[in-house]
């Protein structure tokens, strides 16, 4: 190979260090440089570039395997890679750099004095990220070495950017898991109620900003509760916990929810910014009287279905979001979930998912749905068959962040006398 | 979302088809900044030709309440039909928004 002779410095085939050249990189000066050449001369040469150049974290390597080795050990910023080497050749370790995920992104400028076209595709082929063509200039090569590290610390901080949120975005997930109903809460409920219970908050991003929980209160009553703060991600997340706060610490009574989203809503009216609000249905079932007393703030209208009967309700709903107006009020409802009926109630990427048609299913679409769900005799099987029919219409994650959950009121087994 | 923006006079008129939806924020802010610019008497989102709303769309539908209140001009929903006009009546909407059937 061939080197360009400098106008300073030792004789240096290939290389001329100007003073533009040696200022050109002084901002990374602290990156390191592995240079991988048969030729002493060269590694040498290109080393002293460098080094007059500022950088002072310089190594070097013989032949292929060794570049390999050093790579591994030494984690450089950067490969001078010559080509034509024993034990192994530059194609090779670029071949094997390139498909190691830790150094799939690493650059590689190839020094070279091939010509022909073909060979320059070649060198590109296995994943070079440059080549400089010998005799090397030294202002070029320290000019493209310079972009060539820029361009891989910006990289390498968006790397460390995104790990750290996917850490920490992980973190929040966590906690939001925490305050809703899990698992056990819900079979520790239901074996204390009687009642069949399901619910499930998927974001549709690594966070999302819907809610729901359910808590009796006393022997006879059980009260629950679904939130959906608009939009998605971390500014939503943060506005459920808000919310589940307000829940969960209001001294609200179970039996006046209008009240309850009353007073969440003057609180959200004075934190949340412009067109942020939420849809909530608040609401205290009680199970002796079978009466179900419920406020909504925009939410969907809750559906009552029933485990024997191919039939199914919907409820009234009508009011405004909570967080849009300090001047709303509302409304308490009432119904009526009888034995063997269930309380369906969910957020609108429920009905938002399209039907067959590819419009958008609705209240009327679901309806039907949980109308036509084929009932068994044990009314398990028929909530999971409804669970099924729910969930396995929408991808996950979901489009919009998702909230479903059915109370169920079996029928008493008649007792043999 | 497809909208189209009509001005006649001292009115401006916006014009939805289809669906206002989560993924049409960018775009319906370029829009509510370009009526603002007109300095209207009146903008009115004529709705008839929407078939679907979201519940950012009803946030996109507050916004622009909220920034025709601030820059003084009056502001309405006109014709919201079917779904979207049930949406409408879920979230009460009529207590804070002009709504012209």
């Amino acid at each position: 190979m061939g080197w360009q002779t400098g106008n300073h410095g030792a004789a240096t085939p290939g290389v001329d260090a100007s003073p533009e050249a040696e200022s050109a990189v002084g901002a990374l000066h602290d990156c390191s440089i592995l240079i991988v050449d048969a030729s002493r001369l060269a590694r040498n040469q290109i080393r002293v570039a460098f080094e007059k150049a500022g950088f002072s974290n310089i190594d070097t390597a013989v032949d292929g395997l060794q570049a390999l080795s050093k790579v591994a050990l030494l984690c450089p910023d950067l490969v001078i890679l010559g080509l034509h080497m024993p034990e192994m050749d530059g194609f090779e370790v670029c071949r094997q750099l390139r498909a190691a995920p830790q150094t799939a992104r690493l650059p590689i400028l190839v020094h070279s004095s091939v010509e022909n076209p073909t060979d320059i595709v070649a060198v590109f082929a296995v994943g070079a990220s440059d080549l400089l063509r010998t005799p090397v200039h030294i202002p070029e090569l320290l000019a493209r070495t310079r972009a060539h590290l820029e361009h891989w610390r910006v990289e390498q901080r968006l790397v460390a950017y995104r790990s750290r949120v996917a850490r920490e975005l992980a973190a929040v997930r966590r906690l939001q898991a925490g305050i809703v109903p899990s698992e056990p809460d819900l079979h520790a409920l239901a074996a204390s109620t009687g009642l069949l219970l399901r619910g499930t908050v998927e974001p549709s991003s690594e966070i999302g900003g819907d809610i729901w929980g359910i808590n009796r209160i006393d022997e006879r009553r059980v009260s629950v509760f679904t939130a959906d703060i608009a939009g998605h991600g971390i500014v939503s997340a943060i506005n459920a916990f808000r919310v589940h706060t307000l829940v969960i610490t209001g001294d609200f009574d179970p039996l006046d929810p209008a009240t309850a989203l009353a007073n969440i809503n003057q609180i959200l009216c004075r934190t949340l910014e412009l067109g942020e609000f939420a849809t909530f249905i608040v609401g205290t079932l009680d199970l002796l009287t079978h009466e179900f007393i419920y406020a909504t703030a925009g939410a969907p209208p809750p559906i009552i279905g029933h485990f024997t009967k191919r039939e199914a309700r919907l409820c009234e709903a009508r009011g405004l979001p909570v967080g849009v107006s300090a001047a709303a009020t509302y409304e308490n409802r009432y119904t009526q979930l009888l034995p063997n009926e269930f309380l369906l109630l969910y957020s609108d990427a429920l009905t938002d998912a399209p039907d067959g048609a590819g419009k958008p299913t609705g209240w009327d679409g679901l309806r039907q749905i949980v109308a036509d769900v084929p009932r068994h005799a044990d009314p398990a099987v028929t909530l999971d068959r409804l669970w099924m029919q729910l969930r396995g219409g929408i991808p996950s994650p979901p489009p919009d962040d998702l909230t479903i959950a059915v109370l169920g009121r079996p029928a008493r087994k008649e007792s043999a006398s | 979302m497809r909208q189209t923006t009509i001005q006649l006079g001292e009115e401006v008129e916006v014009r939805f088809v289809g669906a206002l939806t989560m993924n049409d924020q960018a775009a319906f802010r370029t829009m509510l900044a370009d009526v603002s610019q007109r300095k209207p008497r009146h903008c009115a989102f004529d709705l008839r030709e929407l078939e679907s709303i979201d519940s950012a769309g009803i946030g996109m539908l507050l916004i622009a309440f909220s920034v025709a209140k601030n820059s003084n001009y009056s502001f309405s929903v006109d014709h919201p039909t079917g779904h979207v006009r049930r949406v409408l009546e879920l979230a009460d909407l009529s207590k804070i928004i002009t709504i012209r059937m």
